[in-house]
């Protein structure tokens, strides 16, 4: 077992503030501090006042493609693309990308490491929507990495059949 | 490159669908620095006096302050400057939320509107494209149904709306703009100057960045101030109407007879319990103000007098119904304290019996039924039977209806007053001498909750890092307030010094909230001038950072003066002067000699003459040459001047 220090978000708390939009971005500037815009923040609050609903969100990983999933959330009631609360930064959209660049934003932690009273979107959350909280994760064993490489071909084996799967192999091994 | 502004104004025609964006001239941020000075700059130098409010050449100058849009707390205010069709005056109107630092972000410091449209549009903004987009689709739509379409259609779900209602459609005047979570420009009919422009919503997203000037200590600064926060989010948290004794003398709408509310606290206390669902914040915000309240399966977002003004109005003791009366004016895009009265006044007059049965289409009107009040809101938006004459605002109403009803309309510069009573000297100075006629918002910390504190409690706060006046007004908070009324002398000190405050942080974008509406203000005067210059890589200090709030305050002033105000309106109604108020609570009459005595001191502080004209002096000392030139060519100073050789 390892111990890691995450955000947890409890939207219960939120405020609809956007206080960690504003020092996020404003941390992240080059050189420090030295302009804002909540549109390069690494966090954004997603809004919905018809249905009292403040959801921060901290940007993920980079997706080269939209996904086909588009799961429906029901909150309150009221139906939420899943969009509204994916931390991706993908094609689809514009959220999670700086706007001069495009280049896809995503959550640092504030650094490597982080500092040690917690990434600045929690320090500067009076309200604790946003904690720094130690959790439990389980340790990747390597030979399970290995099923997991072994799972993959054997998908792609399924999917396309092995000739296919070898020709492609052999193009690759001849270039 | 350019530090702490955005760098451009943007001026839009709707008459002729043109769009201009100009480079904001550096010289005029520099001496007006933005918000309320910059916005009201704008509008001297553009309007001659003689446009009528409900015309093209009325504009409706929107700003930023300048420090909304970088990471100074609070700093979120959106403003509005222009002539009200209800007071004829110049007029601003203040909001939070996000609409201000969207706007700057977009890259505009400020947006000027003028002509009318011929049919309904909104404009949309995305950094360098600004569209005049058709509205016929949302004209007569609610304002979350206006956002929502807009948002949809543009597909952004995180646009920034200012959007009116049917109510500001319909030209009523007591309807306002509406912003998103319980933010709204109100007041004086600046909605109908809107509904006017045939001009249905602006919806503003901005990806660009605010520059700082010094960087390191801008930020260490706006740390240290929003953990100073800290204290003020429990103050307000705690805070109970019961114990600011604030309801227990607040005004029916025919303003001579109290309603005073008991068990408030624990009354309000028990409302919340079963219907808030969380505190809301506006942009960068940390002091959650806003209740957010669930009825009938909607929320709405309340704070202040919205709570009270219907139930002062109506005389039903029931915030369920005062809260489904506010839903209405979320709806509709009303101003809901100008709202309650004017429905208050109506049922006054016709108890009078000014009123009868064939004005109202055959309504009784009453106090104390919900359904009078229901009713009459949607009269009112959609301008239908009594409803079209009480849309004009009160001073006009009475007029229209005659009969005596002018007796009984209670206004102050023709603007409906608040809950509270201007028998009150602290009320009356705020609500009558102020040049928009409205005490909200006007209010501050020293007369409102250090007036009558122990002796421990004041030495604990003229010591404290939240003490925000001049040295020398620390030995006046020792004497408690005269009952009689008559310490008007010492509050005019404080009032004319807050009017200088209350500008700074209109010029900033700072919400009163954090520079001195509440105690243990997180800001003073001094980190003001620090964060505007560490933002804009100007070199301020208190002297010049006042000289500008002076400059706003004497522009307003000077521009309502060529528009006929003098000091005949700055007063409260004559029947103030003779009139007690019914028992039991009994207030009144205002001594008039007091009440003088009070103008003569405010105007000498403020730097005008005993006509409420600034002064060639005061108008000089800011820089305000041209004002002066303004109102010699006028023959408003030169006036003055023969008058006192005659003398």
């Amino acid at each position: 077992m390892k111990k890691t220090k995450r955000i947890e978000i409890d939207i219960d708390k939120c405020t609809g503030c956007r206080t960690c939009e504003v020092i996020c971005a404003a941390f992240h500037a080059q050189p420090k501090y030295s302009a804002v815009n909540p549109k390069r923040s690494q966090i954004r609050v997603f809004f919905d006042e018809e249905n009292d609903l403040y959801v921060p969100v901290i940007a993920g990983p980079y997706t080269e493609a939209e996904c086909n999933g588009r799961n429906a959330y029901t909150v309150n009631g009221k139906k939420y693309s899943e969009c509204c609360f994916c931390p991706a930064s993908c094609p689809s959209r514009d959220l999670f990308k700086d706007p001069d660049s495009g280049l896809p934003l995503k959550c640092d932690m504030c650094g490597e490491p982080p500092p040690p009273e917690g990434p600045l979107c929690v320090q500067y959350c009076l309200d604790d929507a946003l904690t720094y909280v130690e959790r439990e994760e389980e340790e990747e064993e390597e030979e399970k990495k290995a099923d997991e490489k072994e799972n993959a071909i054997e998908y792609l084996i399924k999917q396309y059949g092995l000739e296919e799967i070898r020709d492609i192999l052999d193009r690759k091994l001849q270039s | 490159m350019l530090y702490g502004w955005a760098g451009n104004n943007l001026r839009i025609d709707l008459s002729q669908g043109n769009i201009e964006k100009e480079e904001g001239d550096f010289k005029l941020n520099e001496a007006y620095l933005g918000g309320r000075g910059t916005c009201t700059k704008l509008f001297w130098d553009q309007v001659a006096p003689e446009v009528s409010p409900l015309s093209s050449g009325n504009p409706m100058i929107f700003g930023t302050g300048v420090l909304c849009g970088t990471s100074a707390p609070g700093a979120n205010r959106t403003i509005l400057v222009t002539r009200s069709p209800q007071t004829n005056l110049l007029t601003y109107s203040l909001m939070g939320g996000f609409w201000a630092p969207e706007l700057k972000h977009a890259g505009y410091d400020n947006l000027s509107i003028f002509g009318k449209s011929p049919l309904p549009v909104y404009i949309f903004i995305k950094d360098d494209i600004v569209e005049i987009r058709d509205a016929s689709h949302l004209w007569g739509k609610d304002i979350l149904e206006t956002q929502k379409i807009i948002r949809d259609e543009l597909k952004n779900d995180k646009l920034q709306t200012l959007a009116i209602g049917p109510a500001g459609e319909n030209k009523v005047y007591c309807s306002s703009i509406e912003h998103s979570t319980g933010a709204s420009l109100s007041r004086a009919g600046v909605g109908a100057v809107m509904g006017d422009k045939k001009l249905k919503a602006i919806a503003v997203y901005g990806t660009k960045d605010i520059n700082i000037a010094k960087p390191a200590e801008f930020n260490e600064l706006c740390g240290k101030i929003h953990k100073k926060s800290d204290r003020l989010r429990t103050f307000v948290d705690n805070w109970s109407y019961e114990r600011a004794g604030l309801l227990e003398k607040v005004v029916y709408g025919n303003s001579d007879e109290f309603s005073p509310m008991e068990n408030v606290g624990a009354f309000h206390e028990e409302f919340l319990k079963k219907h808030r669902t969380r505190q809301i914040s506006c942009y960068n915000c940390a002091l959650r103000c806003k209740h957010a309240i669930l009825l009938d399966g909607h929320y709405s977002y309340v704070k202040c007098v919205s709570w009270y003004s219907f139930i002062a109005a109506s005389k039903i003791r029931d915030l369920d119904f005062a809260i489904r009366c506010y839903q209405l004016c979320e709806k509709y895009g009303f101003d809901s304290l100008s709202l309650a009265y004017l429905i208050a006044y109506a049922i006054d007059i016709y108890e009078k019996g000014i009123l009868t049965k064939k004005d109202t289409g055959g309504m009784h009107l009453e106090y104390g039924n919900p359904d009078v009040f229901l009713t009459m809101i949607e009269q009112i938006a959609h301008r239908k039977g009594i409803g079209d004459v009480l849309a004009n605002g009160i001073y006009k109403a009475a007029r229209q209806i005659g009969n005596g009803a002018e007796e009984f309309a209670i206004h102050t510069k023709k603007l409906e007053i608040t809950i509270y009573p201007l028998q009150n000297p602290y009320i009356n100075i705020v609500q009558c001498l102020s040049d928009r006629a409205d005490m909200l918002k006007l209010l501050t910390a020293v007369p409102q909750h250090y007036t009558q504190k122990t002796k421990e409690e004041k030495e604990d706060y003229i010591n404290s890092e939240y003490w925000l006046y001049p040295e020398e007004y620390k030995d006046l908070i020792w004497e408690n307030p005269d009952p009689k009324g008559g310490d008007y002398a010492r509050l005019t000190t404080f009032t004319s010094y807050d009017d200088m405050l209350i500008a700074i942080a209109d010029i900033t974008g700072l919400c009163r909230f954090w520079t001195g509406f509440w105690p243990f203000n997180p800001y003073i005067v001094e980190d003001i001038i620090k964060l505007v210059s560490y933002s804009t890589g100007l070199n301020i200090d208190e002297d010049e950072l006042l000289k500008v709030a002076k400059r706003t305050v004497l522009l307003t002033r000077a521009y309502n003066v060529r528009l006929g105000i003098r000091r005949k309106d700055d007063s409260p109604p004559e029947k103030y002067f003779y009139e007690t108020t019914k028992p039991p609570i009994q207030l009144g009459p205002i001594d008039r000699d007091i009440f003088n005595k009070t103008v003569d001191s405010y105007y000498k502080l403020k730097g005008y003459n005993k006509d409420g004209i600034p002064t060639k002096q005061a108008l000089d000392e800011v820089g305000l040459d041209y004002v002066r030139e303004d109102l010699v060519q006028r023959r408003i100073l030169a006036d003055e001047e023969n008058k006192k050789n005659r003398d």
